[in-house]
């Protein structure tokens, strides 16, 4: 311990108030978590629902997907990166690849899920939303190139179908709050590419 | 729907300072003497970590509460006289996840929960500080913008970070348009600002007069860098004027006497309460300017 955390903890002792012991849940933590989780699982499932108000409901009205979508599959990928299919590049502004950075970041979330004992599809789903700005403005800045399709491929089998179905919602809600040039977000890409896949595979 | 006694700290960009000016804007509201409840809704969770707060539920009382599982959210003491604090981390993806479900990205459900979980433990004289995640058009990020009255936007004050303040407040707008109603902008403050940086200085302030468009002021306090008081602070739990009062209180040896006696000293930023002293001048500033526009 430094002279600083010492000093520090023996200030905290003289100031701070001892914590109180924090009621304990009516519900214990592993019944709130399957509580929890089979509402996920039930959104999810039904991903019409909603429970606010008619005006809402009114306000959430589905978006008209992006053109980019039916977009056809690039043939030209190699191991280690995904090109971007032309309708796409050229809403980027002539950028042509994904970043390499992104499956990182989301396989460090996929074991974080594992960790709070959620469905990796879920967090992957919510990730997505978390750092869509971002993806944004990144992808506008053009510093998206390539994509680790290794990690592509093990997204696709990570989320199921109910999941691949609340991601293209996502998706129209992203594009619906992109400038109009940049409406091909890298998550299109991905979804497109996973549904490429999963057709592939059937 | 929105908690009238509310600040939101946003910005569509990370590492600008939102979670450290809402710790210690909360801390400083509790020692002036008004009960003060902190709330993360961002699944980094550092607030809690800034706050001394290692050991928590990850916002998962939070999400069973906003889902109408449990009656309230568990709250956190901090230590702090009057400051109690609702815990974030990555269980309040969980809750985003479903609100994209089932309110497909519509932000008012999703708003709507997260404030009747929180009004359920909120006393009548409580100030509540809600840190965001860096996002605009989160659902986590537009829930707050939606639930809460007053917005302070800090940035410093490279270009990223200055568009960042454009991306949040065309959410808002955007928010506004939708619902009729929009959360009240106090204003923009420069964090980690640097006084020998003239130039930078000069240009962060033509973008911002520029961007804003009147919607919002720059506000004249600035939170300076100073970052060893900050990374000795995070460090050990405590925020910029715990940091100075630790550092004012600690009595030093001479460094021959401690070098004699074989003890180690603790070394401190010499400018600890400098930090500490431009969050009690936002403090005083947000306040004339809520009272100003309540006034109105």
């Amino acid at each position: 311990m430094t002279g600083l955390d010492d000093a520090a903890r023996r200030f905290k002792e003289a100031r701070f108030t001892k914590a109180a012991p924090t009621d304990a849940d009516p519900l214990s933590d592993k019944a709130l978590e399957a509580q929890i989780a089979a509402r996920l699982s039930e959104s999810l499932s039904n991903p019409e629902q909603d429970s606010t108000s008619e005006q809402d409901q009114r306000q959430s009205k589905p978006q008209e997907a992006p053109a980019v979508s039916e977009a056809p599959m690039p043939d030209d990928r190699t191991d280690s990166e995904w090109v971007i299919p032309d309708p796409v590049a050229r809403a980027l502004g002539g950028r042509a690849r994904v970043p390499v950075d992104i499956p990182i970041r989301f396989e460090s979330l996929r074991l974080k899920a594992k960790g709070i004992g959620m469905p990796s599809g879920h967090l992957v789903l919510a990730a997505m939303q978390t750092y869509q700005h971002s993806l944004v403005e990144r992808a506008k800045a053009g510093e998206y190139h390539k994509v680790d399709r290794g990690f592509v491929k093990q997204w696709q089998l990570m989320l199921h179908e109910t999941e691949l179905a609340a991601l293209d919602q996502l998706v129209d809600e992203v594009s619906e709050h992109m400038p109009r040039r940049s409406r091909a977000l890298v998550t299109t890409l991905l979804l497109q590419h996973c549904r490429s896949e999963q057709a592939e595979s059937v | 729907m929105r908690i009238d006694r509310s600040v939101v700290v946003a910005n569509g960009k990370g590492g600008v300072g939102k979670t450290t000016v809402t710790a210690n804007l909360a801390v400083e509201a509790s020692r002036r003497g008004a009960g003060a409840v902190l709330v993360d809704l961002d699944p980094q969770a550092n607030l809690a970590r800034d706050l001394g707060i290692e050991d928590h539920d990850q916002g998962k009382s939070l999400v069973g509460a906003a889902m109408g599982f449990l009656q309230s959210p568990r709250v956190y003491e901090t230590g702090r006289e009057r400051l109690r604090m609702i815990c974030g981390g990555m269980e309040l993806l969980k809750l985003q996840t479903a609100a994209i479900a089932e309110h497909r990205g519509n932000p008012v459900g999703l708003a709507s929960q997260i404030s009747t979980a929180l009004q359920s433990v909120l006393r009548p004289s409580d100030w509540v500080f809600i840190d965001t995640p860096p996002a605009a058009g989160n659902a986590l990020s537009d829930a707050a913008l939606v639930l809460g009255k007053h917005l302070l936007i800090p940035t410093k004050e490279d270009l990223n970070s200055l568009e960042g303040v454009g991306v949040i407040l065309s959410r808002v707008l955007e928010l506004a348009e939708n619902s009729g109603d929009m959360i009240d902008p106090i204003g923009v403050v420069q964090f980690a600002y640097d006084q020998s940086a003239r130039k930078v200085n000069a240009d962060a302030s033509e973008w911002l007069q520029a961007n804003l468009h009147g919607v919002m002021p720059v506000l004249d306090s600035v939170i300076r860098k100073t970052t060893k008081a900050q990374v000795d602070s995070k460090k050990n739990g405590l925020v910029a004027a715990e940091y100075a009062d630790l550092a004012a209180d600690t009595k030093l040896l001479p460094w021959y006497e401690a070098r004699r006696l074989g003890r180690e000293q603790p070394s401190f930023a010499k400018n600890a309460s400098t930090v500490a002293n431009d969050y009690k001048t936002l403090a005083d500033e947000i306040t004339r300017l809520i009272d100003e526009g309540a006034a109105q």
